[in-house]
Order: structure tokens, then sequence, then C-alpha cells
């Protein structure tokens, strides 16, 4: 399924979108916000590799090479046609080895589940993955 | 400097290790190791770039990420997960991982991989 928010994972899930997130104001502001993101993307990607009919919930299987495994990957460089330096740019996929920071956490079956999280969700990825300016 | 520790990366940027790690509790189960594995990665990796900024729009400045291998091995691999290999991006990069956890040195990336490898494991591994 395609959740269009957070809150909407948390439904499907079965989890309260408020008290599913830690409180992170002990944190340096960037940082606690970097983690929230990662956590909010990882329910997300959860709720999407979730099958409501069938209740079942895909998870990776890198032992299984013929298994593709899709991620989003952006473009992190300011150009013509990237002005704020984060965009959403291709979806790619591993088969047993990977290079994505999420690892099992934020892979999804397909490739168009992949180019729906990069561009729906492109924001929290954004959060994520760009360090503020000092 | 070469931080071996969280609590030496905390000291390094003048963070409580015991108060800068948010409570998870709340968070599913499978999942909490990887909030706090996420977490410490990022604080252990901005140690390692000395606060120095990765800067996509800089043609010289190699940017590392690890490749890992999840794949089961009963002899090379048989926890099902370990570091793979290096490899750098310039500027025409396109990342799953972005600026949070690349290095800007090989050996710091080499190092953080050997040190840190549970934390990357938490991060990336499901576990029930």
């Amino acid at each position: 399924m395609r959740p269009n928010s957070f809150e909407h994972a948390c439904q499907v899930k079965g989890y309260d979108p408020v008290k599913i997130l830690p409180d992170v104001s002990m944190m340096p502001a960037s940082l606690g916000q970097a983690v929230l993101n990662f956590i909010m993307l990882v329910i997300i990607t959860e709720a999407m590799n979730y099958n409501e009919d069938t209740k079942e919930q895909w998870e990776p299987d890198w032992n299984d090479g013929d298994q593709e495994k899709w991620v989003p990957w952006f473009d992190m460089e300011v150009d013509n046609r990237n002005p704020s330096g984060f965009r959403f740019d291709d979806s790619r996929y591993d088969y047993t080895v990977t290079s994505s920071t999420g690892g099992s956490r934020l892979c999804y079956q397909n490739s168009e589940d992949a180019e729906y999280a990069g561009t729906t969700f492109t924001e929290l990825f954004r959060g994520m993955m760009v360090l503020p300016k000092a | 400097m070469q931080p071996i520790s969280f609590e030496q990366a905390c000291e390094f940027f003048g963070y409580d290790p015991n108060k800068v790690l948010p409570d998870v509790s709340m968070f599913p189960v499978e999942h909490q190791k990887a909030a706090t594995a996420t977490h410490k990665l990022m604080i252990i990796h901005d140690a390692y770039n000395e606060k120095k900024k990765v800067d996509w729009n800089n043609q010289k400045q190699r940017k590392w990420r690890g490749w890992w291998d999840m794949e089961q091995h009963p002899t090379r691999n048989p926890s099902g997960f370990r570091f793979y290999g290096s490899y750098y991006v310039y500027t025409d990069t396109f990342s799953t991982g972005g600026s949070r956890l690349c290095f800007l040195r090989e050996e710091d990336l080499l190092h953080a991989a050997k040190h840190h490898l549970e934390l990357f494991r938490d991060m990336m591994v499901i576990t029930q």
C-alpha cells in the first residue's frame, strides 16, 4: 500500500503517530530532526511493504540473490536542474550487497514504490540526509 | 582525530553521552536499536569529519561510503552482515545516505566500519 503521510502509515500499522515519536529535545536540533525523519521513514517504509489484504509484511531477503531490493537515490549537487541541492533522481536495486544507509529498513519491493517514497517523502529524506548550513 | 567510541565523539562536540540519546521505548521493538544506532552513528560520523561539511558542489572533495554485504555465508559472512568495501563520489553524486553518513577520508570510513560494525548492523538489519 502507499501511504500519503506519516500519519497514514501509522494508521495502517496500528501505531499512534504522536506517541510513537521520541522526545528529541535533549539532542542538537539538526540531529534530532534527522533521527525523527529516519524513524518516520522507517514506519512509512514498513507500511509500504505491508499487504493489507494478506496482512503480510515484506522484508528483504538478502540471501535471495534473485530478489531485487529497491532504494531511492537522490541528487545532492546544486545545478539548474536541482536548485535546492536535493531531489529524487532515480530508483536503483541491490541484490545481496548494499550501500544504502537504511539497509533493510528503507528498501522497497519494486522500483515504483521506491520512486513513490522518494518523490512523496522527499522532505523527510532531505531532513535525514542533508546537513543544515552552519 | 580518530574517535573510537560514541563517548569520545560526544566529548568532541561537548555533548553529554548520557543525556543526548532519546528514549525510544515507544518505538516498535524491532526498530528501537536502529533509532539509537542511527543517532550514535551520526554523532560519531560528525566527529570523524571533524566538523568539516560535506560539499556536494566541490569537485575535489571525495565522499566515502561503505558497501555492506547482507548475504549470510557460512565462511565469509556467517552473521549476515559485514563491511564489503568502500567507494567514493565527487559531485555527480546520487546517494542513498546523503551527507549524514559519508566520510571525507577513506581511513575514517574503514576505521568506523571496523569499530562500529554493530551500530551499522543495528541500523541496517531488521531483527525480531
